[in-house]
């Protein structure tokens, strides 16, 4: 399995969640890639990459191509940051914006509702690991936002909200509990 | 009352999220004094503190907010909090939403929604509450129509509604979802074909537009 980790900002926290993951993956005979998404630029709303160039941003000067591969290569997506209002860091939100072109313009009916039919056959799993504080609505609605976003990306729902705090143990023992969901 | 507009739309001028605003600035008249505010072009200003009310606009973006959005509601905040610690900013702001989506169903935004109402506590701004707008690419195809034409009228309706919270007198702060009535086949069926009439014209046809540039080799 390929493991992906998109963390918000360098820091003691992020490299500590990034070890523990990586951890994780050689223990389970996994590969494992990380990236940070600061210095991605926001996305246009030009809806290039799907009517002009599809499947490609129309800007991938930016490091955005190398994401983007490695976000449709991966079976494992992690996403760490801190999660403002219960959303995410801006600069996760920044590369998840432009993960647009991964989907394609037409609609579907799936889980009762509208969404994007997906490009790909190959859809990773998607899971939110929070990093520092947040309040308890917040938490809630951070879990939310992933069920809708894993909806969105056709991808299993993440089924609990987790925090990580430095301790490895509990991040693997939420990774299994979801993975085996 | 000072309202200050916030169009949190990457497309700006030609934004649903500004026909939202727009729509609502003549639903509360003449009277106020506005201002508008492109939270893509840059982070909250000490200006944009000076106001009663706040009618933000914006797209559902991935599930949420634009994350230029997202930065300016984070920065509106620190400067709310600055300005309030030194005594010079007013204590009482309110703050309603009106987030549009380009699926059917309106109540799709109520994730989004919930964050700016997190924002709001965060920032000790009055929610009043949000409209989420399904169906949101027609409100530019029926923006010269009149507000009692079937299809449009429950979006104006919750328009109404969500624009009647705007004052200083206490409002339900409950969200209002609605989208245009306008059948969820037929609505898929001529999105379709304006995807495909839209590439055409960039001399793409419907198998090019399901290209698979980075699949596993």
């Amino acid at each position: 399995m390929k493991v992906f980790l998109l963390y918000d900002e360098d820091g003691p926290d992020r490299r500590s969640a990034g070890s523990a993951l990586a951890a994780w993956a050689e223990k389970g005979g996994h590969e494992f890639g990380s990236a940070c998404a600061e210095g991605l630029g926001p996305c246009l709303g030009c809806f290039g990459c799907w009517l002009k160039t599809p499947g490609r941003c129309v800007v991938s000067r930016d490091g955005w191509e190398a994401l983007i591969k490695s976000f449709v290569r991966a079976d494992l997506v992690v996403l760490a940051g801190e999660i403002p209002y219960g959303s995410f860091a801006p600069t996760i939100k920044a590369a998840l914006d432009r993960w647009l072109p991964t989907l394609l313009p037409y609609f579907r009916r799936f889980r009762g509702e509208m969404h994007h039919v997906p490009r790909y056959e190959k859809r990773p799993r998607i899971l939110s690991v929070a990093l520092g504080e947040a309040l308890a609505a917040e938490e809630e609605t951070h879990l939310e936002l992933m069920r809708s976003f894993c909806d969105n990306a056709a991808s299993p729902r993440q089924k609990r909200f987790f925090r990580f705090r430095g301790d490895g143990a509990a991040l693997e023992a939420w990774l299994e509990e979801e993975a085996a969901s | 009352m000072r309202i200050l507009l916030v169009n949190g739309s990457p497309r700006r001028a030609a934004a649903n999220s500004r026909i939202v605003l727009d729509s609502l600035k003549s639903r509360l008249g003449e009277g106020h004094e506005y201002r508008m505010v492109e939270a893509m072009s840059r982070d909250a200003e000490a200006g944009d503190l000076e106001c009663d009310f706040i009618v933000l606009a914006f797209p559902l973006y991935i599930d949420c907010l634009h994350s230029r959005l997202l930065s300016w509601l984070l920065s509106y905040e620190a400067l709310l909090a600055r300005a309030r610690a030194s005594g010079g900013a007013r204590r009482r702001i309110g703050l309603i939403a009106v987030a549009n989506n380009g699926f059917h169903e309106g109540v799709q935004n109520e994730t989004a929604l919930r964050i700016v109402a997190n924002f709001c506590a965060r920032a000790g701004i009055e929610w009043r509450g949000g409209l989420g707008v399904g169906t949101g690419e027609m409100l530019k195809e029926l923006k010269g129509a009149p507000s009692r034409m079937l299809i449009k009228r429950p979006v104006s309706l919750a328009l109404d509604a969500i624009a009647s919270r705007v004052g200083e007198e206490p409002s339900p702060s409950g969200n209002l979802y609605v989208q245009h009535a306008f059948p969820w086949l037929l609505f898929k069926l001529v999105a379709h074909a304006g995807w495909r009439r839209q590439a055409r014209a960039n001399g793409l046809g419907p198998r090019e537009l399901r290209a698979r540039p980075f699949a596993s080799r």
